[in-house]
């Protein structure tokens, strides 16, 4: 679980984000104002991510980048211009996101730099099932159960994206990659497997008209 | 054909045409007059000659020696010594002569006859003429008026393109001046090279030196004009994306996350709010739409009603931040429309109230400057640097954003309080400084001044 500070005039984006990153597990502080976010980071300097706005009241998510640190920076705004990109990228951010965002894909990208900086936490406990990302296995109370390369793949996907539902073909794109022709229906297969393996019934639910959804 | 060359060749042809038949006609008489004398002369010798005759034929009768051969003798002799002189004479007995002048061989032959006298009118001399020196006086002056009329002619053509060239190079120069002007590649006609004249030349390069100021300025209105468009456009697509963001992630929240029964509720709640705000900004700006082209009838307005009707609306916040309000009002009337001015001062002292701290101090006052009703609301509050005052006549321009969008504002709210204000033939101007607060002055044309003036 990792400590993410929101920099995000906009309440309801703010709050559309934090709600985003709640459901993989990650703690946030919101922060709705430049200069707040400036003396927020004086008392409370080091976090896993910070997601900030660059259009900010007070003082601007660029300026701000004097007072991030190390953390690793994602902006999070409507400038899309490739000037405001190249900008943003320059300053020491570790990526740029615009505005409207796809929630997938922001929590992709937070998970790829906490992977980097190893602040990822690879083992999750769901029931009695242990399931270590890192090492590639799975455990339920001390046994290890065998699963096919292919069935950990979904089962890591899902677990990345826990709590959000995703389609077969996103699954499929995911899992098995985007060069894969197979069936949706594998996906179905795979998930039946898994739903067995694991004792998982009740954990990967079937979302009416939508995919999968790995709950914790 | 170019117009010098039009002109040159008509004025040529005119000329020449005019000078020759002058010389023609000059010739012609000169002509007619050399002839007749010649003419009288040959005439009056015939007249002596046959005289003569008759005096010798008179003076043979006498001496009875009035015979044929005697006769011819002496004619041929009078022959002889008139031939030398280039005269025919002859001697016919009752016969008719054609007499005048006529061309025979070339020459000019003047031909008379004279009837001799009592008793010997049987007899008519015959005088023949050929007015050699005549002839060639002739041709001498011929040669001469045909030399001068060329000369005149050259001397004539090379001036008068002379004349032309200088009269009519400016036109040609403005010519190639107003094809770089349509070309793009020139933006004034500029001055008239070389002294500025008076005639339609100079005035044409004047107007065209006009013309090109003129669609220069326009030219700068409209670029002014697109960028503000273009800047209007940019707010606006950014105004929007931010309602939609939240609109569509909520809704892909809601489908995809497993989510409480509270979040479910807080997410559909952000997406009516935002929905609204969508919503109202539409309106507002289709409003604006309206202001701008529609001709607004001004009447008389009770500006101290206005005035209590925005504080009716607004008293609910106004009693929340605890603000003590002080109003002076020196003019109660103004020229407008009493809902649109509400909605105008409504917007000031809402920016007023958004800007005060709690329990902070707003001053409404009216007053007369210049003819105008004045109008200004003052807040105490957090107010603007110098950069953030020059742009927020902008629609969709926040100085603070975080604070007014929370009270679900747009950014519209001044752009269309000035559309209103400039209706009526007003204006509005601020004057601010960071941290102590914001002054807004209001002028409206006042009633009765405004119905002087008809408008």
């Amino acid at each position: 679980m990792a400590d993410i500070l929101i920099v995000e005039d906009e309440e309801s984006i703010n709050q559309l984000i934090k709600q985003n990153l709640m459901l993989s597990g990650h703690h946030c502080t919101q922060i709705f104002d430049g200069g707040e976010a400036r003396r927020h980071l004086l008392k409370k300097p080091s976090y896993d991510v910070i997601i900030m706005d660059i259009m900010l009241p007070g003082v601007n998510g660029l300026e701000l980048m004097r007072d991030t640190g190390d953390n690793p920076v994602i902006f999070l705004t409507a400038k899309d211009g490739i000037s405001d990109k190249i900008a943003g990228l320059t300053s020491g951010a570790w990526d740029y996101l615009t505005k409207p965002f796809e929630m997938l894909e922001l929590l992709a990208r937070v998970n790829l730099i906490l992977q980097k900086t190893k602040k990822e936490v690879d083992t999750l406990k769901i029931g009695k099932t242990k399931i270590n990302l890192c090492a590639r296995s799975v455990f339920i109370s001390d046994r290890e159960v065998e699963l096919t390369p292919q069935e950990f793949e979904l089962l890591e996907v899902l677990v990345r994206n826990r709590n959000i539902a995703l389609s077969r073909e996103q699954l499929l794109e995911l899992a098995w990659g985007i060069d894969y022709m197979g069936d949706t229906r594998t996906v179905d297969v795979h998930i039946n497997k898994l739903r067995k393996k694991l004792d998982f019934e009740d954990v990967i639910k079937t979302v009416y008209k939508m995919g999968y959804r790995l709950e914790v | 054909m170019k117009v010098w060359q039009k002109v040159y060749l008509a004025v040529l042809i005119l000329v020449l045409f005019t000078v020759n038949l002058g010389l023609f006609f000059a010739s012609g008489f000169l002509y007619r007059q050399n002839l007749s004398q010649e003419e009288s002369q040959a005439e009056t010798e015939c007249y002596f000659l046959s005289r003569n005759l008759a005096r010798d034929f008179e003076r043979m009768q006498e001496n009875r020696q009035f015979r044929q051969e005697v006769m011819e003798n002496l004619l041929s002799s009078y022959k002889k010594s008139y031939k030398k002189k280039g005269v025919r004479v002859d001697l016919i007995r009752k016969g008719s002569y054609q007499t005048g002048i006529f061309r025979e061989d070339g020459d000019t032959v003047a031909a008379f006859a004279s009837v001799l006298p009592a008793p010997f009118e049987d007899y008519t001399l015959i005088y023949e003429k050929k007015l050699k020196g005549f002839d060639s006086l002739w041709k001498n002056i011929q040669q001469a008026f045909f030399c001068v009329g060329i000369g005149i002619s050259l001397i004539l053509g090379f001036f008068l393109y002379l004349l032309l060239q200088k009269l009519l190079l400016p036109l040609s120069l403005l010519n190639s001046r107003v094809m770089l002007i349509a070309q793009g590649r020139e933006k004034y006609g500029g001055e008239m090279p070389g002294r500025v004249r008076a005639d339609e030349i100079g005035e044409l390069w004047e107007n065209v030196d006009r013309m090109g100021k003129t669609i220069r300025s326009q030219m700068e209105l409209l670029e002014t004009e697109n960028e503000k468009k273009q800047q209007l456009l940019d707010n606006m697509a950014h105004e929007l994306r931010t309602p939609l963001t939240s609109i569509y992630g909520y809704a892909e929240y809601l489908t995809r996350a497993k989510a409480g029964e509270e979040e479910r509720y807080q997410a559909l709640s952000y997406i009516m709010k935002e929905s609204k705000r969508l919503s109202g900004m539409g309106e507002t700006m289709l409003s604006m739409r309206l202001f701008q082209r529609e001709e607004l009838l001004a009447e008389r307005v009770d500006m101290e009603q206005v005035f209590a009707h925005v504080k009716q609306i607004l008293a609910g916040k106004m009693k929340e931040k605890q603000i003590i309000l002080k109003e002076d009002y020196k003019v109660s009337e103004a020229w407008g429309r009493e809902e649109l001015l509400v909605n105008v001062f409504r917007n000031l002292l809402e920016n007023a109230l958004r800007a005060s701290e709690t329990q902070g101090e707003i001053f409404i006052g009216s007053g007369e400057t210049d003819g105008y009703g004045l109008f200004t609301v003052e807040d105490k509050g957090v107010g603007m640097t110098q950069e953030e005052l020059s742009h927020i006549m902008e629609p969709f321009y926040r100085a603070d954003k975080s604070r007014s969008r929370k009270e679900g504002g747009a950014g519209l709210g001044l752009s269309v309080a000035k559309l209103i204000v400039e209706k009526f033939g007003g204006k509005i101007s601020f004057s601010s400084e960071k941290g102590k607060g914001t002054k807004v002055f209001v002028f409206l044309q006042l009633p009765d001044k405004s119905v002087k003036r008809g408008t």
